[in-house]
């Protein structure tokens, strides 16, 4: 049974990763998401192929896209083998373009939004947190010159060759150092991941597969060492999204043999997946291959029902890659890991840990990841 | 006995219900202030506790700034500060919508992201509103109405919204509405939104901020985070919780609802004499009836009850008009307390009234107290009738006669306790002695009642037996007879005239001395000020207008003022910066003491300040005491030079020198109000013309000449006394009631005497003008006592309430010709009010009024 089956059509109102931020805006106050995306597109830059990406410098930020977020995603280990998952998440969401500047260092430019989760998989806990500000007086902000980005006193940045995340308090907080222990793999085809038929549906997108994590975790009043591995997503684009995609599934799968997978498969209204759909294998050398939808199936395996938001979500997954051997199984690490953002989004996504087993070419292979699922809200939005 | 009740008391209410409608009229006017003013004091409170509390929202503390607020960059230090979770800041304005909406707007500029945790803004959601919300968002001169405001005036999305901010026009677009929910609630709806950007920038405030309310973490004390707090931020900051600013408020409503609701008790107080006289009216009129029932064998306490009852249901029903009454008055009264309140704390506008069962309770039950306590002594008087007593009159006079000594010397150590009273000192700010001394002033005056009329009619017999002759002579022997009755009449006539004069003495002392104050201290020939002036505007004039008005033709000299409302201690006060060099050579400030033109050199040399009476009275500071000023730059200990009288406000006021003011709030470059001194042979209006010339599109200012703008702080002075001036009518009223009633029960108790006097030859017309001139006779009497009476009150009002809860210094004055009027009122009324009675009382024949003798 393919995804595209399994969408049901109670399920059909939702959200790409992109349209979480998107919607953060809007619907955080008025349940009026992309109103915006329709008008003044064209004052900013869109993802065109050809955009070729330089390193650090694209770690920055790029204020002539209306939208773009880094992502970070990992399993930590602490002392006797406790495990931990994380997400980090930083969003700008431009609301004007920056011209004509206003006097006012209120002016509403960007807005900046932070997820931050924990999960504590030997608990079997979830906790996690937002933040969303205008960024006046620099109290949020992300640099175009140089990588950083920050919401009130959460932060990511780059410091010599590694990334710096900071973010939370006492009770649930990190601070990590992130070392890519490879180099930066970009999606889609010449420099541009699409997300939906036409020119400009799409962004610029590039991930740092593999991570060395290794720092401090704050958990319920203890202070914890850890170390671990982790993931990054960088995207910028300005008008991604088509009226009739109402959902998205989003996979990151870090094999034991250094082996990385990234698929994600948008949902159209209908239930189908969008032809646009596709992924990435990630060699253990670096290279990479891009892996358009006809190259990979996905099949839901169970369901979990959230009794906090009344949403159903899939919960655990087999994905295949018939044309490469790889045939692996996804199961949360806990089920419940669940946002219901009720500060800077008021959208309910599921984003967690998974185990991965499975074999790969005629192997048995085990390994971690992490899966987002947006659009399952009902609650939501009944039309664009 | 319901049936012995429906026989005896039914009846007889139905066959004089125009007397019952009158007594019930009386209670009802007392239950009506008390309603009244009990529900308007709780209806402002509340409207003004949903406006302070629904605009702070969740807010645990408040970073609030004063007059032009404080530097944003504080908003980084507060949001880092230990223990806050979470902060949003705000700018407030109160505004003006401009003509014909003409309405009071409470403007906020707000970051609708971290106000989420606040307050919760309801937009409504509509397929027009969908790209509007994202233009209300980044738009310069977007604006948010609610759907209530907008509907009123018809205003639709994308209209424009002019207001007057300070001296300027502005326009705002409505790009969004809000539901009337949350903090638009404030304000009956009057409530606008704006992005906190175009906030600074529509009213010329970049980088400042009026407001940052906090969240705190959990678990940690309140306290600490207020210590830390004002440590890390400049002293004319306050950092407070948003209930202490509902408790100053409090205060004020207290002070007002207690001065009004003692007004209402005196209007009580008379409805005890009413009933006394409705009751006792009764009693008499069924004297031949309560014979026979006794001889019928019904027992004492059945005629008790029944006379008792009788009164409980007047009393009821009253309380029952008067709860209607009430209403009508609480919507006044609310007006005036609304009015108040914006003028000193907060823009608010209560239309609604809330109207609680206790309040309801509390006015009702002193009512069914007030006439059973008024219902008692008659009621008695008539279960002691003996059966054959109750033929004749004369033995509970003479038992009244001999008492009258007793009777007096209570009356005497009630006005001497009242004396103790009005000398002790207030109780939490309120002159609470001082209005137990005015009930036992009353109350004194009304035990000294029977003897005054003994005494005054003593006097007064010898005058009208040469004046009137024998009708004259009689009608003096009359009342002194009927003592029991005509007492308690003149008491209660003397009671409400006590009341009026009181209040028009204090009125007119207090008009008289702000005349006269006015005419001192408005010695500028111009005066300007911003349009939009309402409750706390902050904006200034146009800088190029004030900087051009030194070189206009005919100006000999400009005073600029620069006025901030300033928190010293509890106390609100306001600041006022201005040019004393001007003020010293052609203005002037009535000090309390010492040379003003000395202590304006000291002002302006030594950096001193004055201040007004009313600040001294509240702080205990006088001349060479220090005031602390809290300002941007530290807290600063100034010498007080010199304390001046001043009228315009509750809170008091501090004078300092420009040149002072600018050294501690050195980024405050406004001047709220500039005044014109005119050459000799300046036409002021052609200097008018000149400044209106010289003015933009967009600025708007009120220029005043001398003469309005003492025109208008009478005005202003009118307004506020106008609940008064209601009260004084009711007052006038209950008095004529009961003086009616009181003449028709003389009458009808002395029908047998007319009988014999027109047995024994007197003709109608002699009885008429002999009821006619009683009736006059207890009118001048109860004028005599309640003019007494009036005058010891309004010096109780003038010397001990108004100085215990304001602080101001009433030059006291007895207005003759006001005396005069109410004394022809008096008379006039009283003697239209015998003339019924005295119809009445030729109206019987001798034989028919004899028959039982």
């Amino acid at each position: 049974m393919s995804v595209a089956q399994n969408v049901q059509p109670h399920q059909r109102l939702g959200w790409l990763r992109w349209t979480v931020l998107a919607s953060l805006v809007l619907s955080l106050l008025f349940g009026l998401a992309l109103a915006n995306a329709r008008q003044g597109a064209e004052t900013f830059r869109r993802a065109l192929p050809g955009y070729v990406f330089q390193f650090p410098q694209d770690h920055a930020a790029h204020p002539e896209f209306r939208t773009e977020w880094w992502y970070y995603t990992g399993h930590l280990i602490a002392a006797k083998g406790r495990r931990f998952g994380f997400q980090l998440t930083f969003f700008r969401h431009a609301l004007r373009p920056p011209a004509p500047e206003r006097k006012s260092r209120w002016a509403l430019n960007n807005l900046y939004f932070v997820h931050f989760a924990i999960t504590d998989e030997e608990e079997g806990t979830f906790r996690f947190q937002e933040k969303v500000s205008r960024g006046a007086l620099d109290t949020a902000g992300a640099r175009s010159e140089q990588y950083h980005v920050w919401v009130e006193g959460w932060e990511a940045r780059s410091q010599d060759n590694s990334h710096k995340l900071r973010a939370g308090k006492e009770d649930m907080g990190i601070d990590l150092t992130l070392v890519p222990t490879k180099t930066a793999v970009v999606h889609g085809k010449d420099g541009v991941s699409q997300k939906a038929v036409g020119e400009g549906y799409g962004s610029h997108y590039y991930s740092l597969t593999r991570m060395h994590a290794r720092g401090k975790l704050q958990w319920r009043g203890s202070s914890l060492e850890v170390s671990g591995q982790a993931w990054m997503d960088h995207e910028f684009g300005s008008n991604q999204l088509r009226e009739y995609q109402v959902g998205w599934d989003w996979f990151s799968v870090q094999l034991n043999d250094r082996t990385e997978l990234m698929l994600y498969i948008i949902r159209q209204r209908e239930g189908r997946a969008d032809p646009s759909s596709s992924g990435t294998l990630v060699h253990p050398d670096g290279a990479s291959e891009h892996l358009p939808l006809e190259k990979f199936k996905v099949e839901t395996l169970s369901s979990w029902h959230s009794k906090k938001s009344g949403t159903t979500y899939p919960s655990g997954w087999r994905l295949r890659l018939p044309s490469k051997q790889l045939d692996v199984r996804l199961i949360p690490a806990v089920e419940d890991q669940e946002l219901t953002t009720k500060k800077s989004t008021l959208v309910n996504y599921w984003e967690g840990s998974v185990r991965v087993t499975g074999n790969y070419r005629g192997k048995a292979i085990s390994g971690l990841g992490y899966v987002e699922l947006t659009g399952y809200d009902t609650a939501f939005r009944p039309d664009i | 006995m319901l049936r012995l009740w429906r026989w005896f008391s039914f009846r007889h209410l139905r066959s004089y219900k125009g007397r019952a409608l009158l007594c019930l009229l009386g209670v009802a006017l007392g239950v009506a202030v008390f309603i009244g003013i009990k529900t308007a004091a709780s209806s402002a409170m509340s409207s003004f506790q949903a406006t302070v509390t629904s605009l702070a929202g969740t807010a645990e503390l408040q970073v609030i700034g004063q007059g032009t607020g404080f530097p944003e960059g504080l908003y980084a230090t507060v949001v880092s500060a230990d223990g806050v979770r979470a902060a949003t800041p705000v700018l407030e304005f109160n505004v003006l919508a401009a003509p014909p909406l003409d309405e009071p707007l409470l403007m906020l500029g707000i970051d609708v992201f971290s106000d989420q945790e606040f307050r919760q803004y309801q937009f409504i959601e509509s397929e027009q509103t969908s790209g509007a919300i994202l233009s209300f968002l980044t738009e310069p001169g977007a604006v948010a109405l609610t759907e209530k405001f907008a509907e009123r005036h018809g205003l639709n999305l994308n209209d424009q919204l002019e207001i007057f901010a300070g001296s300027k026009r502005l326009t705002f677009t409505l790009r969004t509405l809000l539901k009337l929910k949350g903090p638009a609630r404030a304000l009956e709806g009057n409530v606008a939104l704006v992005d906190i950007a175009t906030a600074q920038e529509a009213f010329d405030r970049i980088g400042r901020l009026d407001r940052i309310d906090l969240l705190l973490e959990e678990k940690t004390s309140t306290k600490m985070v207020v210590e830390d707090l004002r440590k890390l931020l400049p002293a004319d900051v306050r950092v407070e919780e948003p209930n202490q600013r509902l408790g100053r408020i409090q205060e004020m409503v207290d002070a007002y609802r207690l001065n009004l609701l003692a007004l209402s008790l005196i209007a009580l107080f008379v409805g005890i004499f009413l009933i006394f006289n409705a009751v006792a009216f009764a009693v008499s009129k069924r004297r031949f009836e309560i014979a026979m029932l006794r001889v019928l064998g019904t027992q004492r306490w059945q005629i008790l009850g029944l006379f008792l009852g009788e009164a409980l249901i007047v009393g009821l029903l009253g309380a029952i008009l008067g709860v209607g009454l009430g209403l009508v008055m609480a919507k006044l009264a609310l007006k005036a307390m609304a009015q108040t309140i914006s003028e000193l704390y907060l823009l608010v506008r209560a239309e609604t009234l809330t109207l609680s069962p206790l309040v309801i309770l509390l006015g009702t039950g002193p009512a069914l107290g007030v006439a059973l306590l008024g219902g008692l002594v008659p009621s008695l008087e008539a279960s002691r009738t003996l059966p054959k007593e109750a033929l004749y009159r004369g033995t509970l006079e003479r038992r009244l006669h001999m008492n009258i000594g007793k009777v007096s010397l209570v009356g005497g150590v009630v006005l001497a306790l009242g004396y103790l009273c009005s000398q002790q000192p207030p109780v939490d700010g309120l002159p609470i002695f001082g209005f137990v001394a005015a009930f036992l002033i009353l109350a004194g005056f009304s035990f000294l009642a029977p003897a005054s009329v003994l005494l005054v009619n003593r006097v007064l017999a010898p005058v009208l037996a040469r004046t009137f002759k024998l009708e004259g002579q009689m009608a003096s022997r009359y009342l002194g007879r009927s003592l029991n009755r005509s007492a308690v009449a003149i008491a209660s006539l003397m009671t409400a005239l006590a009341m009026l004069i009181s209040i028009s003495i204090l009125i007119l002392s207090f008009r008289q001395t702000v005349v006269v104050w006015t005419e001192q201290i408005i010695a500028a020939d111009i005066y300007i000020s911003p349009a939009g002036r309402i409750t706390g505007q902050r904006g200034g004039l146009p800088s190029k207008l004030v900087d051009s008005l030194p070189q206009l033709p005919g100006v000999t000299a400009v005073e600029r003022l620069t006025e901030t409302p300033i928190r010293i201690g509890e106390v609100v006060a306001l600041l006022d910066a201005t040019d004393l060099v001007v003020k010293e050579k052609f203005g002037r400030i009535m000090y309390r003491r010492g040379s003003s033109r000395d202590i304006m050199r000291r002002c302006r040399e030594q950096g001193q300040v004055s201040i007004s009476e009313v600040l001294s009275n509240r702080l205990g500071l006088g001349e060479g005491d220090t005031i602390e000023i809290p300002t941007p730059k530290g807290v600063e200990s100034l010498v007080i030079a010199g304390v001046f009288y001043d009228y315009r406000t509750e809170g008091g006021m501090v004078i300092m020198d420009q040149s002072t003011y600018r050294r501690y709030w050195p980024e405050d470059r406004r001047y709220t109000s500039v005044a014109l001194y005119l050459d000799s042979n300046a036409d002021p209006e052609e200097v008018r013309a000149q400044i209106r010339r010289n003015l933009d599109q967009s600025q708007e200012v009120f220029i005043t000449s001398n003469r309005e703008l003492r025109r208008e702080i009478l005005r202003i002075f009118d307004q506020t006394f106008s609940i008064t001036y209601a009260l004084q009518i009711i007052a006038i009223v209950v008095a004529i009631f009961g003086i009616v009633n009181t003449l028709i029960l003389l009458v009808r108790e002395r029908e047998r005497d007319i009988g014999v006097l027109k047995a024994v030859g007197a003709t109608n017309r002699q009885v008429q003008r002999m009821t006619v001139l009683e009736a006059g006779l207890m009118g001048f009497i109860s004028f005599v006592l309640g003019t007494v009476n009036g005058i010891l009150l309004s010096l109780l009002l003038i010397f001990v309430i108004n100085k215990q809860s304001f602080g101001w210094t009433i030059q006291f004055s007895i207005p003759p010709g006001m005396l005069g009027k109410t004394l022809i009122l008096v008379l006039v009324c009283s003697v239209l009010a015998g003339i019924a009675p005295a119809r009445a009382a030729v109206s019987k024949k001798v034989s028919e009024v004899m028959r039982l003798e």
